[in-house]
């Protein structure tokens, strides 16, 4: 019975002790992230991602089809060369040029302000999880040498993925 | 064992039985974030808070007093029926107030004029079962002068869809168009609401 009893502080000792190092290894106060897995795998940007594309998709197809027009009065001025259709073609080949700089622009202007609204609630929440879980410093390893190594254990790029989405959600 | 029985009943109405609140108690009890009715997000320079508000609230709130007449508040319930309100509060977190953070003169217009004009574009409510357009958006206006900007919204859900008293979670979406922080979604929670009242 005795001897039942010493196991069983050792074992207890034992549990304790590793229980103790892994708190000790994962709050000595720094992690690290992955900032582009992040971004990739943040819900928002996903669903900013899709109304993007489908403005483009929307403007595309004014484009296509202002290029159509286009294409079938060059067609008809080949055959009639009639020097007011020329006008007509020179004034829309003018228009498709700038309608395409336009919705360049636009798609551009689009794209960074949804870039910085991502950013900006991942820069919040990345501090609200380094805060909640007593994290001193978390580094963005993103290829360009502001991380060159990292052991896995202070890795926490998939809990930020999960943390950021459920505090997206409103969670 | 007639006493045991007795006893284990008391116990049973005891838990069983709802609290009643003084009017000042309760108004105190739902700004509580603790509670689930009042949630805090803080993005960059911004802190947004959405307060739900029980139609009991909003009538403490009126009458700011401590005894309310009984027939009043039966009338005042049914007056303001099953509509969802929620306060929706901008603070900032630098020096100036939410409307003029970040931003010049033109900027602070813009946004009042954004909120006056098309701000109930912005908020949309959804529960599990269904979601609500906002039909009333109101900016309180304190020409920059109280540090938090105020916006009023009701949100009426089609008869059943959310019982009052609010017994379940709510998640409201705020699409920023003004302070560049994007979609917010903020969740209120119902689920100790039950166990409340407010008593005359």
């Amino acid at each position: 019975m005795k001897r039942l009893n010493i196991i069983m502080w050792l074992a207890n000792g034992v549990i304790l002790l590793s229980l103790f190092a892994y708190l000790l290894i994962k709050s000595d106060g720094y992690a690290y992230i992955e900032t582009n897995k992040v971004y990739e795998g943040f819900r928002m940007k996903k669903g900013l991602q899709q109304q993007l594309e489908s403005g483009v998709q929307k403007e595309s197809e004014r484009l296509d089809s202002l290029r159509m027009e286009l294409k079938m009065a060059m067609l008809r001025y080949e055959n009639g060369k009639d020097d007011q259709l020329k006008k007509a073609i020179e004034l829309k080949q003018q228009e498709l040029v700038l309608r395409e700089r336009e919705a360049k622009m636009q798609y551009e202007e689009l794209a960074d302000k949804y870039d910085s609204q991502i950013w900006a609630q991942i820069n919040q929440y990345v501090q609200e999880y380094g805060k909640t879980h007593g994290i001193k410093i978390i580094l963005g390893a993103n290829g360009n040498g502001a991380v060159m190594y990292g052991t896995d254990d202070k890795n926490i790029t998939e809990e930020i993925i999960t943390y950021i989405n459920k505090k997206h959600e409103g969670l | 064992m007639n006493r045991m029985c007795c006893i284990l009943f008391f116990i049973t109405v005891l838990f069983a039985c709802n609290k009643t609140m003084k009017p000042a108690d309760y108004v105190r009890w739902v700004e509580d974030e603790g509670n689930g009715l009042r949630v805090t997000r803080n993005m960059g320079e911004y802190a947004f808070t959405l307060q739900y508000k029980p139609v009991d609230y909003m009538i403490a709130q009126e009458a700011r007093s401590n005894e309310i007449a009984p027939e009043y508040l039966a009338k005042r319930r049914q007056q303001l029926g099953n509509d969802l309100h929620f306060n929706f509060i901008i603070r900032s977190n630098g020096s100036n107030t939410a409307l003029k953070e970040g931003t010049d003169e033109a900027g602070y217009f813009m946004r009042t004029g954004h909120f006056f004009n098309e701000g109930m574009d912005d908020f949309k409510l959804y529960s599990s079962s269904d979601t609500f357009d906002c039909n009333f958006c109101h900016l309180e206006q304190t020409y920059g002068l109280a540090s938090e900007s105020v916006i009023v919204l009701a949100f009426e859900p089609r008869s059943g869809q959310v019982k009052q008293p609010l017994n379940e979670s709510l998640t409201m979406v705020y699409d920023d168009q003004v302070f560049g922080v994007g979609q917010l979604k903020v969740k209120v929670d119902g689920g100790k609401m039950g166990n409340v009242v407010m008593g005359e």
